[in-house]
Protein backbone atom coordinates (compact mmCIF):
# COMPACT_ATOMS: atom_id res chain seq x y z
CA UNK A 1 0.00 0.00 0.00
CA UNK A 2 1.19 3.79 -0.62
CA UNK A 3 1.47 6.00 2.26
CA UNK A 4 -0.97 8.63 0.30
CA UNK A 5 -3.42 5.49 0.76
CA UNK A 6 -3.23 5.56 4.41
CA UNK A 7 -3.02 9.23 4.75
CA UNK A 8 -4.43 12.14 3.74
CA UNK A 9 -1.70 14.21 3.35
CA UNK A 10 -3.39 16.88 2.03
CA UNK A 11 -4.76 17.32 5.70
CA UNK A 12 -1.00 17.15 6.93
CA UNK A 13 -0.22 19.86 4.87
CA UNK A 14 -2.88 22.09 5.61
CA UNK A 15 -2.26 21.30 9.58
CA UNK A 16 1.53 22.76 9.57
CA UNK A 17 0.50 25.93 7.32
CA UNK A 18 -2.09 27.04 10.02
CA UNK A 19 0.55 26.79 12.59
CA UNK A 20 2.31 30.21 10.26
CA UNK A 21 -1.14 31.91 10.29
CA UNK A 22 -1.88 35.30 12.40
CA UNK A 23 -4.26 33.85 15.03
CA UNK A 24 -7.57 36.25 15.85
CA UNK A 25 -5.64 37.91 18.89
CA UNK A 26 -7.94 40.81 19.40
CA UNK A 27 -9.42 41.03 22.76
CA UNK A 28 -13.21 42.57 21.94
CA UNK A 29 -16.12 40.92 23.61
CA UNK A 30 -18.78 38.60 21.75
CA UNK A 31 -21.96 39.60 20.69
CA UNK A 32 -24.01 37.64 22.87
CA UNK A 33 -25.59 38.55 26.52
CA UNK A 34 -24.63 36.45 29.05
CA UNK A 35 -28.60 36.28 30.34
CA UNK A 36 -28.82 34.18 26.55
CA UNK A 37 -27.05 31.59 26.90
CA UNK A 38 -29.14 31.09 29.86
CA UNK A 39 -32.32 29.09 29.13
CA UNK A 40 -34.92 29.59 31.78
CA UNK A 41 -36.52 26.76 32.39
CA UNK A 42 -40.34 27.66 31.78
CA UNK A 43 -41.95 25.56 34.78
CA UNK A 44 -41.90 27.38 38.28
CA UNK A 45 -41.00 25.11 40.65
CA UNK A 46 -43.09 25.07 43.84
CA UNK A 47 -41.55 23.72 47.81
CA UNK A 48 -43.85 20.72 47.90
CA UNK A 49 -44.85 19.51 51.80
CA UNK A 50 -45.98 16.64 53.01
CA UNK A 51 -49.98 15.63 53.62
CA UNK A 52 -51.87 17.51 55.67
CA UNK A 53 -53.21 14.14 57.71
CA UNK A 54 -54.93 16.13 60.70
CA UNK A 55 -57.59 17.64 58.14
CA UNK A 56 -58.29 14.46 56.63
CA UNK A 57 -58.97 12.05 59.89
CA UNK A 58 -62.56 12.58 59.99
CA UNK A 59 -62.67 14.62 62.95
CA UNK A 60 -65.46 16.74 62.35
CA UNK A 61 -64.49 20.48 61.91
CA UNK A 62 -67.42 22.77 63.92
CA UNK A 63 -67.37 26.25 62.80
CA UNK A 64 -70.46 27.46 65.13
CA UNK A 65 -69.73 29.75 67.66
CA UNK A 66 -68.62 33.09 65.14
CA UNK A 67 -66.86 35.65 67.45
CA UNK A 68 -67.82 33.73 70.86
CA UNK A 69 -64.52 34.34 73.00
CA UNK A 70 -65.56 30.75 74.41
CA UNK A 71 -67.08 27.86 73.40
CA UNK A 72 -68.95 25.79 76.04
CA UNK A 73 -70.76 22.12 75.30
CA UNK A 74 -73.46 20.45 77.39
CA UNK A 75 -73.63 17.10 77.54
CA UNK A 76 -76.65 15.19 79.34
CA UNK A 77 -77.40 11.69 80.91
CA UNK A 78 -79.92 9.97 82.60
CA UNK A 79 -78.97 9.03 86.09
CA UNK A 80 -80.88 7.22 89.27
CA UNK A 81 -82.78 3.55 88.55
CA UNK A 82 -85.54 1.14 89.99
CA UNK A 83 -85.91 -0.28 93.29
CA UNK A 84 -87.80 -3.12 94.46
CA UNK A 85 -91.39 -1.70 95.71
CA UNK A 86 -94.67 -1.93 95.58
CA UNK A 87 -97.29 0.56 93.75
CA UNK A 88 -98.20 2.52 96.94
CA UNK A 89 -94.96 2.64 98.11
CA UNK A 90 -92.55 6.13 99.09
CA UNK A 91 -89.26 4.50 98.51
CA UNK A 92 -89.66 3.97 94.57
CA UNK A 93 -86.51 4.02 92.73
CA UNK A 94 -85.92 7.42 91.32
CA UNK A 95 -84.61 8.68 87.75
CA UNK A 96 -83.83 12.01 86.52
CA UNK A 97 -81.51 13.93 84.37
CA UNK A 98 -77.83 15.53 85.35
CA UNK A 99 -75.69 17.20 82.63
CA UNK A 100 -72.27 18.43 82.89
CA UNK A 101 -70.34 21.06 80.58
CA UNK A 102 -67.06 22.07 78.85
CA UNK A 103 -65.78 25.10 78.02
CA UNK A 104 -62.99 26.30 75.52
CA UNK A 105 -61.24 29.12 74.55
CA UNK A 106 -61.62 30.61 71.35
CA UNK A 107 -58.32 32.80 69.76
CA UNK A 108 -58.33 34.81 66.93
CA UNK A 109 -55.10 34.74 64.71
CA UNK A 110 -54.62 37.46 61.88
CA UNK A 111 -51.90 37.67 59.19
CA UNK A 112 -51.34 40.34 56.50
CA UNK A 113 -49.89 40.64 53.39
CA UNK A 114 -48.12 44.25 51.68
CA UNK A 115 -47.13 44.51 48.06
CA UNK A 116 -46.94 47.45 45.06
CA UNK A 117 -48.12 47.93 42.08
CA UNK A 118 -44.43 48.08 40.82
CA UNK A 119 -43.78 44.78 42.14
CA UNK A 120 -46.56 42.91 40.60
CA UNK A 121 -45.99 44.28 37.21
CA UNK A 122 -42.18 43.19 37.88
CA UNK A 123 -43.19 39.41 39.26
CA UNK A 124 -45.38 39.54 36.03
CA UNK A 125 -41.92 39.62 34.20
CA UNK A 126 -41.12 36.38 35.47
CA UNK A 127 -44.93 35.12 34.98
CA UNK A 128 -45.27 34.82 38.87
CA UNK A 129 -49.07 36.05 39.80
CA UNK A 130 -47.88 37.67 43.32
CA UNK A 131 -51.56 38.66 44.57
CA UNK A 132 -52.74 35.49 44.05
CA UNK A 133 -49.88 33.59 45.12
CA UNK A 134 -50.22 35.46 48.48
CA UNK A 135 -54.14 34.60 48.87
CA UNK A 136 -52.92 30.84 47.89
CA UNK A 137 -50.46 31.13 50.79
CA UNK A 138 -52.62 32.53 53.51
CA UNK A 139 -54.83 29.57 52.82
CA UNK A 140 -52.21 27.08 52.36
CA UNK A 141 -50.48 28.30 55.83
CA UNK A 142 -54.00 28.32 57.38
CA UNK A 143 -54.58 24.89 56.61
CA UNK A 144 -51.05 23.98 57.75
CA UNK A 145 -51.06 25.83 61.01
CA UNK A 146 -54.96 23.74 61.84
CA UNK A 147 -53.10 20.28 60.89
CA UNK A 148 -50.17 21.63 63.39
CA UNK A 149 -53.28 23.16 66.17
CA UNK A 150 -54.78 19.73 65.81
CA UNK A 151 -52.42 17.46 66.44
CA UNK A 152 -49.95 19.27 68.63
CA UNK A 153 -51.99 22.58 69.79
CA UNK A 154 -49.37 25.62 69.17
CA UNK A 155 -49.27 28.76 72.30
CA UNK A 156 -52.38 30.26 73.22
CA UNK A 157 -54.73 27.39 71.51
CA UNK A 158 -55.93 24.49 73.53
CA UNK A 159 -53.42 25.32 76.40
CA UNK A 160 -50.78 23.76 73.69
CA UNK A 161 -52.29 20.37 73.27
CA UNK A 162 -53.79 18.53 70.52
CA UNK A 163 -54.30 14.61 69.53
CA UNK A 164 -50.97 13.56 70.05
CA UNK A 165 -50.28 15.33 73.08
CA UNK A 166 -54.10 15.69 75.00
CA UNK A 167 -52.71 15.78 78.68
CA UNK A 168 -56.49 13.46 79.19
CA UNK A 169 -55.42 10.62 77.17
CA UNK A 170 -54.30 7.93 78.50
CA UNK A 171 -50.58 7.25 77.83
CA UNK A 172 -48.95 3.96 77.46
CA UNK A 173 -45.09 3.17 76.52
CA UNK A 174 -43.81 1.34 73.37
CA UNK A 175 -41.52 -1.80 73.95
CA UNK A 176 -38.84 0.50 72.20
CA UNK A 177 -38.12 2.73 68.96
CA UNK A 178 -39.61 0.40 66.08
CA UNK A 179 -36.00 0.18 64.71
CA UNK A 180 -35.06 -2.12 67.36
CA UNK A 181 -37.87 -4.43 67.31
CA UNK A 182 -39.30 -7.38 65.60
CA UNK A 183 -42.84 -7.64 63.87
CA UNK A 184 -44.19 -9.76 66.44
CA UNK A 185 -43.39 -6.64 68.55
CA UNK A 186 -44.63 -4.39 66.95
CA UNK A 187 -47.87 -6.00 66.18
CA UNK A 188 -48.35 -6.28 69.69
CA UNK A 189 -47.47 -2.86 70.63
CA UNK A 190 -50.34 -1.08 68.05
CA UNK A 191 -52.25 -4.19 68.62
CA UNK A 192 -52.04 -3.44 72.35
CA UNK A 193 -52.65 0.53 72.12
CA UNK A 194 -56.38 -0.45 69.90
CA UNK A 195 -57.39 -3.40 72.35
CA UNK A 196 -56.12 -0.83 75.61
CA UNK A 197 -58.53 2.08 74.18
CA UNK A 198 -60.94 -0.49 73.61
CA UNK A 199 -61.04 -2.11 76.65
CA UNK A 200 -61.40 1.36 78.58
CA UNK A 201 -64.55 2.20 76.88
CA UNK A 202 -65.66 -0.94 76.13
CA UNK A 203 -66.45 -0.99 72.87
CA UNK A 204 -68.66 1.87 73.04
CA UNK A 205 -69.57 2.59 69.04
CA UNK A 206 -68.80 6.30 69.36
CA UNK A 207 -65.50 6.56 71.71
CA UNK A 208 -64.24 2.91 70.55
CA UNK A 209 -61.13 4.01 68.50
CA UNK A 210 -61.43 4.46 64.80
CA UNK A 211 -58.04 5.75 63.50
CA UNK A 212 -54.65 5.05 64.73
CA UNK A 213 -52.24 8.26 63.21
CA UNK A 214 -48.88 7.26 63.68
CA UNK A 215 -45.21 8.84 62.96
CA UNK A 216 -44.38 8.48 59.20
CA UNK A 217 -41.36 5.87 59.42
CA UNK A 218 -43.31 3.92 61.83
CA UNK A 219 -46.36 3.17 59.31
CA UNK A 220 -43.24 2.80 56.69
CA UNK A 221 -41.73 0.10 58.94
CA UNK A 222 -45.31 -1.07 59.72
CA UNK A 223 -46.02 -1.66 56.28
CA UNK A 224 -42.62 -3.03 54.58
CA UNK A 225 -42.24 -5.91 57.55
CA UNK A 226 -43.30 -9.39 56.87
CA UNK A 227 -44.98 -10.22 60.15
CA UNK A 228 -44.20 -13.81 60.18
CA UNK A 229 -41.63 -14.84 57.01
CA UNK A 230 -42.72 -18.91 57.26
CA UNK A 231 -46.31 -18.34 57.29
CA UNK A 232 -46.43 -15.85 54.16
CA UNK A 233 -46.24 -12.79 52.77
CA UNK A 234 -48.39 -10.58 54.84
CA UNK A 235 -46.66 -7.27 56.37
CA UNK A 236 -47.58 -6.65 60.31
CA UNK A 237 -49.96 -3.35 58.80
CA UNK A 238 -51.65 -5.87 56.41
CA UNK A 239 -52.22 -7.93 59.64
CA UNK A 240 -53.28 -5.04 61.51
CA UNK A 241 -55.86 -4.13 59.12
CA UNK A 242 -57.08 -7.51 58.52
CA UNK A 243 -57.24 -8.15 62.68
CA UNK A 244 -59.24 -4.46 63.29
CA UNK A 245 -60.83 -4.11 60.11
CA UNK A 246 -62.50 -1.13 61.31
CA UNK A 247 -59.57 0.89 61.76
CA UNK A 248 -57.98 3.35 59.75
CA UNK A 249 -54.23 3.31 59.87
CA UNK A 250 -52.69 6.62 58.89
CA UNK A 251 -49.16 8.65 59.55
CA UNK A 252 -48.38 11.98 60.01
CA UNK A 253 -44.28 13.28 60.62
CA UNK A 254 -45.76 15.72 63.64
CA UNK A 255 -46.18 12.33 65.63
CA UNK A 256 -42.24 11.70 64.72
CA UNK A 257 -39.95 12.06 67.12
CA UNK A 258 -38.83 15.62 65.81
CA UNK A 259 -42.75 16.54 64.92
CA UNK A 260 -42.91 18.80 68.05
CA UNK A 261 -44.12 16.73 71.05
CA UNK A 262 -40.62 15.10 71.19
CA UNK A 263 -40.64 12.13 71.35
CA UNK A 264 -42.59 9.54 68.84
CA UNK A 265 -46.25 9.93 69.71
CA UNK A 266 -48.93 7.40 68.27
CA UNK A 267 -52.40 7.72 69.19
CA UNK A 268 -55.59 5.43 68.85
CA UNK A 269 -58.44 7.99 69.18
CA UNK A 270 -62.66 7.70 67.04
CA UNK A 271 -63.10 10.67 65.66
CA UNK A 272 -66.78 10.72 65.98
CA UNK A 273 -68.10 14.06 67.14
CA UNK A 274 -69.37 13.28 70.15
CA UNK A 275 -65.31 12.36 71.11
CA UNK A 276 -64.08 15.21 69.64
CA UNK A 277 -64.59 18.26 67.28
CA UNK A 278 -62.12 20.73 65.65
CA UNK A 279 -63.64 23.63 66.83
CA UNK A 280 -62.77 26.79 64.14
CA UNK A 281 -65.50 29.02 65.06
CA UNK A 282 -64.54 31.47 62.34
CA UNK A 283 -62.71 29.70 59.28
CA UNK A 284 -60.29 31.84 57.01
CA UNK A 285 -61.57 35.16 56.14
CA UNK A 286 -59.83 36.87 53.86
CA UNK A 287 -60.32 40.80 53.88
CA UNK A 288 -61.04 43.73 51.75
CA UNK A 289 -57.75 44.91 49.58
CA UNK A 290 -56.90 48.11 51.32
CA UNK A 291 -55.06 50.98 49.40
CA UNK A 292 -52.30 53.07 51.72
CA UNK A 293 -51.58 54.70 48.52
CA UNK A 294 -52.75 54.69 44.73
CA UNK A 295 -50.41 51.76 44.18
CA UNK A 296 -49.61 50.22 48.10
CA UNK A 297 -51.79 47.41 49.03
CA UNK A 298 -52.29 45.78 51.85
CA UNK A 299 -54.14 42.89 52.89
CA UNK A 300 -55.12 41.07 55.97
CA UNK A 301 -56.90 37.69 57.11
CA UNK A 302 -57.93 36.40 59.93
CA UNK A 303 -59.23 32.83 61.28
CA UNK A 304 -60.56 32.01 64.99
CA UNK A 305 -59.80 28.41 66.80
CA UNK A 306 -60.17 27.10 69.75
CA UNK A 307 -58.42 24.19 68.68
CA UNK A 308 -58.96 20.15 69.67
CA UNK A 309 -61.87 20.48 71.45
CA UNK A 310 -61.83 16.75 72.93
CA UNK A 311 -65.10 15.68 74.69
CA UNK A 312 -64.61 12.34 76.01
CA UNK A 313 -60.85 11.78 77.43
CA UNK A 314 -61.41 8.25 77.13
CA UNK A 315 -61.52 8.06 73.25
CA UNK A 316 -58.17 9.15 72.50
CA UNK A 317 -55.04 6.67 73.54
CA UNK A 318 -51.50 7.53 73.70
CA UNK A 319 -48.41 5.46 73.23
CA UNK A 320 -45.06 6.96 73.22
CA UNK A 321 -41.28 6.10 71.88
CA UNK A 322 -42.28 3.88 69.17
CA UNK B 1 -28.08 21.05 41.11
CA UNK B 2 -30.55 20.64 43.95
CA UNK B 3 -32.39 24.09 45.05
CA UNK B 4 -30.67 24.89 48.44
CA UNK B 5 -33.47 24.83 50.69
CA UNK B 6 -34.13 20.74 51.50
CA UNK B 7 -36.94 19.13 53.25
CA UNK B 8 -39.23 21.40 55.23
CA UNK B 9 -42.44 20.17 56.98
CA UNK B 10 -44.01 23.37 57.15
CA UNK B 11 -43.11 26.89 55.54
CA UNK B 12 -40.93 29.10 57.19
CA UNK B 13 -41.78 32.19 58.66
CA UNK B 14 -40.81 35.74 56.97
CA UNK B 15 -37.03 37.12 57.27
CA UNK B 16 -36.05 40.53 57.93
CA UNK B 17 -36.70 43.39 56.09
CA UNK B 18 -40.68 42.89 56.04
CA UNK B 19 -42.41 45.58 56.94
CA UNK B 20 -45.91 45.15 59.22
CA UNK B 21 -48.37 47.48 60.35
CA UNK B 22 -49.94 50.37 58.43
CA UNK B 23 -48.49 53.06 60.43
CA UNK B 24 -44.81 52.70 58.95
CA UNK B 25 -42.71 55.55 57.84
CA UNK B 26 -40.87 54.37 54.83
CA UNK B 27 -38.19 56.45 52.70
CA UNK B 28 -36.30 56.15 49.93
CA UNK B 29 -32.68 57.17 48.79
CA UNK B 30 -31.61 58.14 45.37
CA UNK B 31 -27.73 57.46 46.47
CA UNK B 32 -26.91 54.52 48.25
CA UNK B 33 -24.27 51.80 48.65
CA UNK B 34 -24.18 49.11 45.77
CA UNK B 35 -24.92 45.89 47.62
CA UNK B 36 -26.45 47.57 50.31
CA UNK B 37 -27.66 44.91 52.74
CA UNK B 38 -31.56 44.03 52.81
CA UNK B 39 -32.89 43.54 56.68
CA UNK B 40 -29.89 45.72 58.12
CA UNK B 41 -29.49 48.87 59.35
CA UNK B 42 -27.91 51.14 57.32
CA UNK B 43 -26.51 54.33 57.77
CA UNK B 44 -26.58 57.71 56.50
CA UNK B 45 -22.94 58.86 54.87
CA UNK B 46 -22.36 61.79 53.10
CA UNK B 47 -25.96 62.12 51.68
CA UNK B 48 -25.65 58.00 50.59
CA UNK B 49 -27.12 55.30 52.79
CA UNK B 50 -24.61 53.02 53.14
CA UNK B 51 -23.85 49.65 54.48
CA UNK B 52 -22.56 50.06 58.64
CA UNK B 53 -18.90 49.35 58.40
CA UNK B 54 -17.44 50.15 61.67
CA UNK B 55 -16.75 53.74 61.35
CA UNK B 56 -17.27 55.63 64.79
CA UNK B 57 -20.27 57.45 65.38
CA UNK B 58 -22.44 56.42 62.41
CA UNK B 59 -25.99 58.16 61.89
CA UNK B 60 -28.25 55.69 60.89
CA UNK B 61 -30.70 55.83 58.95
CA UNK B 62 -32.99 53.26 59.10
CA UNK B 63 -33.40 49.62 58.31
CA UNK B 64 -33.48 48.48 54.55
CA UNK B 65 -36.77 47.05 53.30
CA UNK B 66 -37.02 44.01 51.20
CA UNK B 67 -38.94 43.78 47.89
CA UNK B 68 -40.41 40.58 46.53
CA UNK B 69 -39.52 41.40 43.10
CA UNK B 70 -36.13 41.54 43.09
CA UNK B 71 -33.30 39.33 41.65
CA UNK B 72 -32.96 35.67 43.78
CA UNK B 73 -29.69 35.71 42.41
CA UNK B 74 -28.61 38.96 44.52
CA UNK B 75 -30.05 37.50 47.31
CA UNK B 76 -29.89 40.23 50.10
CA UNK B 77 -27.58 42.96 48.18
CA UNK B 78 -29.38 45.56 46.53
CA UNK B 79 -27.15 45.82 43.35
CA UNK B 80 -26.95 49.58 42.65
CA UNK B 81 -26.56 48.63 38.70
CA UNK B 82 -30.09 47.47 38.49
CA UNK B 83 -31.54 49.69 40.87
CA UNK B 84 -31.48 53.51 41.46
CA UNK B 85 -33.56 54.29 44.70
CA UNK B 86 -33.82 51.50 48.15
CA UNK B 87 -36.70 52.31 50.55
CA UNK B 88 -35.46 51.93 54.30
CA UNK B 89 -37.78 52.25 57.43
CA UNK B 90 -37.36 55.21 59.41
CA UNK B 91 -40.50 54.14 62.28
CA UNK B 92 -42.49 51.72 62.05
CA UNK B 93 -42.73 48.22 62.51
CA UNK B 94 -40.20 45.92 60.25
CA UNK B 95 -38.44 42.58 60.63
CA UNK B 96 -34.70 43.03 61.26
CA UNK B 97 -31.70 40.10 61.31
CA UNK B 98 -30.09 39.99 65.12
CA UNK B 99 -27.07 39.28 65.39
CA UNK B 100 -25.97 35.42 66.22
CA UNK B 101 -25.27 34.72 69.90
CA UNK B 102 -27.45 38.31 71.09
CA UNK B 103 -31.07 37.53 73.63
CA UNK B 104 -33.22 40.79 73.07
CA UNK B 105 -36.16 40.53 75.25
CA UNK B 106 -39.55 42.02 74.62
CA UNK B 107 -39.19 46.06 74.77
CA UNK B 108 -35.78 45.71 75.00
CA UNK B 109 -33.76 48.65 73.38
CA UNK B 110 -32.41 47.89 70.07
CA UNK B 111 -28.29 48.32 69.33
CA UNK B 112 -26.80 48.20 65.82
CA UNK B 113 -23.58 46.09 65.69
CA UNK B 114 -20.62 48.41 64.01
CA UNK B 115 -17.55 46.81 64.94
CA UNK B 116 -16.18 46.69 61.02
CA UNK B 117 -17.04 42.93 60.63
CA UNK B 118 -19.35 40.72 58.93
CA UNK B 119 -22.07 41.67 61.85
CA UNK B 120 -21.99 45.38 60.77
CA UNK B 121 -25.78 46.25 60.95
CA UNK B 122 -27.50 43.92 62.59
CA UNK B 123 -29.46 44.29 65.31
CA UNK B 124 -28.41 43.58 69.11
CA UNK B 125 -28.93 43.71 72.95
CA UNK B 126 -25.70 44.77 73.76
CA UNK B 127 -25.45 48.29 75.22
CA UNK B 128 -21.64 48.93 74.05
CA UNK B 129 -23.11 48.80 70.33
CA UNK B 130 -24.80 51.63 69.01
CA UNK B 131 -28.11 52.73 70.60
CA UNK B 132 -31.13 53.30 68.72
CA UNK B 133 -34.30 54.73 69.72
CA UNK B 134 -36.75 51.56 69.26
CA UNK B 135 -37.13 48.24 71.00
CA UNK B 136 -37.60 44.42 70.08
CA UNK B 137 -41.18 43.49 69.92
CA UNK B 138 -41.23 39.51 69.11
CA UNK B 139 -39.20 36.31 67.22
CA UNK B 140 -40.45 35.82 64.39
CA UNK B 141 -37.94 32.97 63.53
CA UNK B 142 -34.52 31.96 64.67
CA UNK B 143 -32.19 35.30 64.44
CA UNK B 144 -35.06 38.13 63.25
CA UNK B 145 -37.16 40.11 65.43
CA UNK B 146 -39.74 42.37 65.01
CA UNK B 147 -38.69 45.50 65.89
CA UNK B 148 -40.41 49.35 66.14
CA UNK B 149 -37.75 51.64 65.58
CA UNK B 150 -38.46 56.26 65.52
CA UNK B 151 -35.35 57.28 64.33
CA UNK B 152 -36.40 60.90 64.42
CA UNK B 153 -35.71 60.56 68.34
CA UNK B 154 -32.16 60.65 69.83
CA UNK B 155 -31.71 57.22 71.57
Amino acid sequence: MKIGQLYNLNSFQQFMDSGKKPGFTDAYSGTVLARQLTAVDPQIFEKKYPDLAFVNSGIVADNSGGYARRIQSLRKRGQGGFTTAGDASGNKGKISMAGEDSTIKVVEREAESKWTDSEVKEAEMQNINLVSDYITEHNRIYLREVDEIGYLGIPDVAAREGLLNYSGFATDSATGAIAGLTAQQMYDDIAGLITAQWNAVNNTAEYKANRVDMPTYVLNTLAVTILNTAAGSASVLNALKVNFPDVEFRSTFRADDAGGAGTSHTVAYNNNSEAMKMRIPLPLTVGEIIKLGSFDFHVDSKYRVAGLDVLEDSAGYILTGL
Amino acid sequence: MAFSIGHLNDPQNVGSGERKGTSDLVLTSRDFEDNLVVGRFAKLDTGSIDNMDGSATPVVAGIVLRKVSTPVEDGAAIDADLYDQVEYLREGLCTVDVKAAETPAQFGRVYVSNLGDADDGLATATNTDIAVNGEFIEEVQDGVWLVYIDLSTPA
